[in-house]
């Protein structure tokens, strides 16, 4: 059994300490009146050796957030304002040449379906090796060597006959095993992880949460988990964002975040997961309405349509994200707050 | 992929015994007598018998068929009179040129079109790739006889730089040069419809897999644009390519017809002409069923390339 | 207690393999083998499985959409066979609903097209009448009447799997398999569509076969649980007993593979893990299923297949496929992992 230590304490991560941050980052697709913000002041950071899971559902700009940072927004898609910094350099400022010898080396993304991110045309050995041959100045063979550790290294046996495979061959286990082999080839400081686990079987999801954990802390890598399932960061994550509507709405340690959800939106999707483990004839409580349309932006807070806690400032004005409460270590973006201050069971008990 | 290959290779039998009964079912329903073409309305009674009995023309339809098929089985396709040669012989001595002047227009087509597509699709919506749909639009719109004589008109009449017509033999006296000389002009105007159409599918069958999970794949481990394009892109957009070019190469055989008539090309597809201008039905039959049997043999050729380029064919 | 309303006996669905140029079999798939299992009326069954385990093809087998290579399927005590042969297709008494209904709505058709179509080609009703029935289909799943003039495009996940489930009732079936119906839908969203269901299945009697891999929603919607494993039944039972004391290492390694929404609890229980990919459904090995992957297999789990039995002093209807699951040191392991993931 795995022992879990956390390296840094997330009060202790100021903006010096982060290897990777994020700044009041906009993403906007389209141009003038046909203008689509899905990212709007998003800021996050995340130190050496430490895991953030950033958590949402779908729409909520969470992939479309890093994959700004990675400068690979689909045509159409452009950072509109903020800045991403990797080691204290503004990546937005980069050439596209210079952003591309950061990709692989600073920043590495392990993205959801391994079938569709795998070359289908390609070996797994081809593709793996290529960057190493091609900008990473090794030979073909010490590249080849390279590779088998790496496969040896994600848990593939057999690996040097596995290079040889072309990824229709292998399992979904085996092939999101090589896509996190390729991610961590070129040693990165930060990992992206972009719903690594979905597409696959439950047994095989844990198992590769777990590689993915354990390279991170054996590497020493930051690790970026972005996902819609709150139980995936619960094992991993040492601080999480929610992110609503293209906006933080509220981070905090994870075991804070779990015991004590500031924001709404926060305590209605936990209290969805453990409804779900209750007695059959019970009735759900789920949030109510549609997930929020970047093309339709909502006045005021976004989430106000679906709030049980709604009040009429809600509805006219954007809550700034910020805590004045336990001194800026969980911020929330909420005019209400309504669970600040209760403990955990008041607060299940309360309202809702 | 051997068991693919074989698998493909029975395929083509039953379409082959097809095409001899469409090209043998030809002579029968072209109207007239072919005694009567053969000897000229002028012959008389005894002499079309005569040859009626000696060409098999009074048997059952099926034994005329029978009687094909074995002729067929030794090479022999019957006399051209238009030649006064054996079919097989006239079209032996034409398929070198033809094979040559398709072989080359096909290879210019290819690989013009295909780095035209993909030097447009680099730049989606740049200037290069609004050039090149114009330039694929002409080449489409522009029918290949009329490129020819266009060409004609500027390189051979006025600028005096090529031959118009007719073909040098490598061995000849004034060797390779000529040849190529002589080449330049067919060449083109055959392969520019084709290269147009090569192009225009190349430039979306990229754009189609660029957006694709695997090509972000090896952006973000910092693969640069041109090997993304060449190396990741291309390959995953050939199958639907070379699908294309395979069709090409069974219109550059019927474009053939028309581009040795422009330039005099001494290829089956001149020879065609002249069959049928001459109604000459056996040298007509013969170079049908050549060029149907080439086209059957092309298709089999781009499914084990199309294999190739895409692994999970050879596993179905 | 009255019949099961769907009851399986030794189901198995085999599909042929072909090879070679000539394209003859050269193998089967055992997709599923020897499968029984009753679904009581108005009740839910939870079909549990990872892919490849047989839980669609089981599924499918049982509207009639997979064919039965043995074993007989009785809907409402009528043989399904039997059925097929006297009315050439099957009564409308099942329907299927899938994971993607994007991928089973006709993108050309508005949403109140693709519903009256069904009800006109059942003969249900016609022209103004069967605007009207659409329109109550609409009320019925939730969704407002004006949706009906919309495309599927036009629609978000969750209201696209309310049309398809509308399209599944408009036919008033007694029974419906729900193919990973939420799996492909947002947290606050599955909890919506899982409310629907309950309340369909309440107010219409409706009996559900649950397929899922996710196990905290077959938790939450079914009566009794079946667990699948390389086309063979591991487990089955009432759900509370499997939940919270699971007999056969596989559904173990199962609960204890779900992340639990609790940091301290999720970082520090033990789990029991699945060591090797699945069985090849083409060359199945004897004995049991589970054998290669299996923490505590022995010997006799290569030689021979266990069956599905009760352990002494359990419930009676609470049965597992194990040769060891009798045993302490398998129990103890066992409940270890059930704790962790219980709590």
């Amino acid at each position: 059994m795995m022992m879990f230590t956390k390296p840094h304490p997330a009060q202790t991560i100021r903006s010096s300490d982060a290897v990777f941050e994020v700044k009041d980052l906009g993403v906007a697709y389209g141009r003038d009146a046909a203008s689509v913000q899905v990212v709007n002041d998003v800021s996050l950071s995340v130190g050496r050796g430490e895991a953030l899971g950033v958590v949402g559902e779908s729409g909520c700009g969470k992939s479309q957030t890093m994959l700004a940072a990675l400068g690979l927004l689909p045509r159409g898609g452009r950072i509109t304002s903020g800045q991403v910094l990797l080691e204290g350099r503004n990546l937005v400022d980069l050439s596209p040449r210079e952003m591309r010898a950061v990709r692989g080396s600073g920043i590495a993304l392990i993205s959801q379906d391994a079938l569709t991110s795998l070359n289908p045309a390609m070996t797994i050995g081809t593709q793996m090796a290529e960057p190493m041959i091609h900008y990473g100045g090794m030979s073909r063979s010490a590249a080849r060597t390279r590779c088998i550790e790496l496969l040896d290294l994600v848990g593939i046996p057999g690996a040097a006959t596995r290079l040889a495979s072309y990824p229709h061959e292998l399992s979904g286990g085996m092939r999101q095993r090589a896509l996190i082999a390729m991610a961590i080839s070129a040693n990165p400081k930060v990992l992206i992880a972009d719903e690594p686990t979905t597409a696959l079987d439950v047994t095989t999801q844990s198992q590769i949460l777990r590689l993915i954990d354990s390279l991170r802390k054996e590497l020493g890598m930051a690790l970026i988990l972005i996902t819609h399932d709150l139980g995936v960061v619960a094992g991993v994550a040492d601080r999480v964002a929610v992110l609503y509507a293209g906006r933080v709405v509220e981070t905090a340690e994870t075991e804070t975040l779990f015991a004590s959800p500031r924001h709404p939106y926060t305590k209605a999707l936990l209290d969805t997961i453990s409804q779900l483990e209750d007695e059959v004839s019970e009735r759900l409580n789920p949030i109510p309405g549609l997930p929020p349309d970047p093309r339709n932006p909502v006045q005021g807070c976004p989430f106000n349509p679906r709030c049980d806690y709604v009040r009429d400032v809600c509805r006219a004005e954007l809550p700034a994200l910020a805590d004045s409460v336990e001194g800026g270590r969980h911020p929330v973006r909420c005019h209400v707050d309504p669970f600040v201050g209760l403990s955990l069971t008041m607060a299940s008990g309360g309202a809702r | 992929m051997i068991s693919f290959i074989l698998n493909r290779a029975l395929q083509i039998i039953p379409v082959i015994i097809g095409v001899t009964l469409a090209t043998f079912l030809l002579a029968q329903i072209i109207p007239g007598d072919p005694a009567d073409v053969l000897l000229g309305s002028m012959a008389s009674e005894e002499a079309r018998q005569q040859l009626r009995l000696s060409l098999g023309l009074n048997e059952p339809i099926y034994v005329q068929y029978a009687i094909y098929l074995k002729n067929l089985l030794h090479g022999d396709l019957g006399q051209s009179f238009t030649f006064a040669q054996p079919v097989t012989q006239v079209i032996v001595e034409r398929l070198f040129n033809t094979s040559l002047l398709a072989i080359a227009a096909i290879i210019l087509a290819s690989v013009a079109g295909v780095a035209a597509g993909t030097w447009a699709a680099l730049k989606p919506g740049s200037l290069r790739d609004q050039g090149l749909s114009v330039v694929v639009l002409f080449f489409n719109s522009m029918p290949s006889f009329w490129l020819g004589l266009v060409l004609i008109l500027t390189f051979g009449l006025h600028l005096r730089l090529l031959p118009v017509g007719g073909m040098q033999g490598a061995t000849g006296s004034s060797g390779i040069g000529s040849m190529v000389a002589h080449m330049v002009l067919p060449t083109i105007t055959l392969a520019a419809w084709s290269l147009a159409v090569i192009a225009r599918m190349t430039r979306s069958a990229i754009l189609d897999v660029i957006n694709s999970d695997y090509i972000r794949t090896a952006r973000s481990r910092g693969v640069g644009e041109a090997r993304i394009v060449l190396r990741h892109a291309l390959p995953n957009a050939m199958p639907s390519v070379i699908t294309v070019i395979g069709m090409q190469m069974g219109f550059l055989l019927s474009g053939a017809v028309l581009t040795e008539t422009v330039f005099s090309w001494p290829g089956i597809g001149l020879a065609m002409f002249q069959a049928i201008s001459t109604r000459d039905i056996p040298l007509i039959q013969g170079g049908i069923l050549v060029l149907a049997v080439a086209f059957v043999l092309i298709n089999f050729a781009v499914d084990i390339l199309y294999a190739y380029f895409n692994p999970k064919v050879k596993l179905a | 207690m009255s019949a099961p309303a769907i009851q399986l006996k030794d189901v198995s669905v085999r599909f042929p393999i072909r090879k070679g140029i000539l394209r003859r079999v050269a193998g089967e798939v055992h997709a599923v083998d020897s499968v029984s299992f009753d679904i009581a009326e108005g009740e839910t069954v939870g079909l549990v499985g990872e892919s490849g385990s047989g839980k669609s093809t089981t599924g499918r087998a049982l509207i009639g959409l997979a064919p039965l290579a043995g074993g007989t399927v009785e809907c409402f005590g009528r043989d399904l066979r039997a059925l097929r042969q006297a009315h050439g297709a099957l009564p409308r008494m099942s329907q299927i609903v899938f994971q993607d209904p994007y991928a089973s709505l006709n993108p050309r058709m508005t949403i109140g097209e693709t519903l009256k179509e069904v009800l006109e080609v059942h003969e249900l009703a016609k022209g103004h009448d069967a605007d009207q029935r659409v329109g109550r289909l609409l009320d019925d799943v939730g969704l407002r009447r004006d949706l009906a003039e919309r495309y599927p495009h036009a629609l978000s996940g969750g209201q696209r799997q309310r049309v398809a489930i509308a399209r599944a009732l408009a036919i008033e079936p007694k029974f419906i398999v729900l193919d990973e119906v939420v799996s492909a839908l947002d947290v606050s969203i599955q909890g919506q569509i899982v409310n629907l269901l309950q309340d369909l299945q309440q107010d219409r009697g409706l009996t559900y076969l649950f397929i899922t891999h996710d196990l905290s929603i077959v938790r939450h919607v079914s009566h009794s649980i079946v667990v699948m494993y390389g086309g063979q039944i591991m487990e089955k039972g009432p759900r509370k007993s499997i939940f919270s004391a699971p007999l056969h290492p596989y559904t173990s390694a199962l609960l204890s593979a779900v992340p639990v929404p609790n940091p301290r609890i999720e970082r520090m229980r033990p789990r029991i893990d699945v060591r090797s990919e699945p069985p090849d459904p083409s060359a199945p090995l004897p004995g049991c299923r589970f054998q290669k992957s299996c923490l505590f297999a022995t010997e006799i789990c290569r030689t021979s297949r266990p069956q599905l039995r009760s352990m002494t002093g359990r419930d009676p209807d609470h049965l597992a496929a194990c040769h060891h699951m009798q045993e302490p040191h398998v129990r103890e392991a066992l409940s270890r992992a059930a704790q962790g993931a219980v709590s």
